[in-house]
C-alpha cells in the first residue's frame, strides 16, 4: 500500500508539477470570534426550533403502541400452556398409553405364570371394553406386549376383575 | 472509532448531557468542517449557512449513526452532501460570489504563491461538483481513497479516476 501511494505520488507530481511541487493552500479564514460564537448560535438555532433532543434507540421504542403490542404478546404467550391443555383429548392420552405396548420384555420372563390367570379371548374381549385401540386385537401382539399391557396393573386381582367383567 | 468520539455520540444520546455532549462536538470539528465547505462553496456567508445546516442533522440524526465508520467520516458525509445541495441550489448566483471570493484570496508565500492560491481557488470551483468534492478531500483534507469512498459512496476506482482528472484541469488552469 504505501510502495502503492508513493508511485502515486510520483506519477501525481510529474503530471502536475505546479501542483504538486509545493503544497498549496486555499485560505479559508473565518471572521474573528466566528468560531466562538458559533456552538451557542447553534444552541439558540435548536431552542427557536423546538428542536427534541437525539434519542438513544431504546427510549425511542418506549411508546405506547409499542407497549401495547408487548403486553398483547406477553399475554399469547401466557395462554399457549392454557389452551395447549384445553386441546388435549382423551384419545391421544389412549395413543400415548398405547405407546408403552412397544416396549419388549427381557426373555426370561414366564409366560406360564399368567396363563392361569388369562383367558385370552376373555382378555381381548376386555382390551376392547376397556376402548383401547383396535390394532391391539390383530395377531401381531407378541405375548411380550400382553403382559407389559398385564404389567401395568397393580394387583393381580384387578386383572382377574377385568377378565369376569 | 476513537474512545473520544464513542463517549461523545453516547452522551449525546443522553437528554441530560446531549447539549454538553453537542457543544464539545462542534468545538472540535468546526474548523475542519469550515474549510472543506468554504472551499467547496467559495465564500463565508454561504458556508456559515451550509455548516449550520450540518450540525443541526448532526443533532437531528446522531440516533442513526451506527458506529461502523469513523465519526469525522459520518461528519464530513453529512457536510459534503450538504455543500453539494446547496451548490446545486444556488448554481447561476455562485458565479459572481465566487469572483470576489477569489480575487481578495491570499497566501503567505509572496506574489507567486498568491497568484497560485487565487488560480487554485478559481480553478477548483469550475470543477463539477464531484470533482470539486474529491479534489477538496484529497489534497486539501489529505484523506485517502478509503476515507473517500465511504464518505462519498464512491468506488476507490473511481476516485482515482475523478482525481486525475481534476489534477489535470487544474494544473491547466494554474500554468495558463
Amino acid at each position: 500500500m504505501q510502495h502503492n501511494d508513493q508511485q502515486e505520488k510520483d506519477y501525481l507530481k510529474e503530471m502536475a508539477p505546479t501542483l504538486f511541487g509545493k503544497k498549496h493552500e486555499i485560505p479559508a479564514d473565518a471572521p474573528k470570534g466566528y468560531f466562538d460564537a458559533l456552538p451557542g448560535k447553534l444552541q439558540q438555532r435548536i431552542s427557536a426550533e423546538k428542536m427534541e433532543p437525539p434519542k438513544g434507540k431504546i427510549i425511542r421504542l418506549i411508546n405506547f403502541q409499542n407497549i401495547a403490542i408487548a403486553a398483547g404478546i406477553a399475554l399469547l404467550l401466557a395462554l399457549i400452556p392454557v389452551l395447549r391443555h384445553v386441546m388435549d383429548s382423551p384419545s391421544k392420552t389412549a395413543e400415548t398409553a398405547t405407546v408403552a405396548y412397544e416396549i419388549e420384555l427381557p426373555e426370561n420372563v414366564e409366560m406360564e405364570v399368567l396363563a392361569d390367570y388369562v383367558d385370552e379371548d376373555m382378555l381381548y374381549a376386555n382390551i376392547q371394553t376397556h376402548e383401547l385401540k383396535s390394532w391391539h386385537l390383530n395377531d401381531d401382539i407378541s405375548d411380550a406386549a400382553i403382559i407389559d399391557y398385564l404389567a401395568e396393573e397393580s394387583d393381580p386381582l384387578d386383572i382377574i376383575s377385568i377378565i369376569n367383567d | 472509532m476513537q474512545d473520544q468520539d464513542r463517549e461523545i455520540i453516547r452522551d449525546l444520546l443522553k437528554p441530560a448531557s446531549s447539549e454538553r455532549a453537542f457543544t464539545q462536538l462542534v468545538e472540535i470539528y468546526q474548523k475542519p468542517l469550515y474549510a472543506h465547505i468554504r472551499r467547496m462553496v467559495g465564500n463565508h456567508d454561504d458556508a456559515d449557512d451550509v455548516l449550520q445546516n450540518t450540525f443541526i442533522k448532526v443533532w437531528r440524526y446522531a440516533a442513526g449513526f451506527k458506529g461502523d465508520s469513523a465519526l469525522f467520516t459520518w461528519l464530513y458525509r453529512i457536510a459534503t452532501n450538504e455543500a453539494l445541495g446547496f451548490i446545486r441550489a444556488q448554481k447561476p448566483a455562485m458565479e459572481g460570489g465566487i469572483n470576489e471570493e477569489v480575487q481578495s484570496a491570499g497566501n503567505t508565500d509572496g506574489p507567486d504563491g498568491e497568484e497560485i492560491s487565487r488560480k487554485l481557488a478559481a480553478a477548483l470551483l469550475t470543477l463539477p461538483e464531484k470533482q470539486r468534492q474529491v479534489f477538496d478531500l484529497k489534497y486539501f483534507s489529505e484523506m485517502t481513497y478509503e476515507e473517500i469512498s465511504i464518505i462519498t459512496g464512491t468506488s476507490v476506482g473511481g476516485l482515482k479516476a475523478s482525481y486525475f482528472h481534476a489534477v489535470k484541469k487544474i494544473e491547466a488552469a494554474l500554468t495558463s
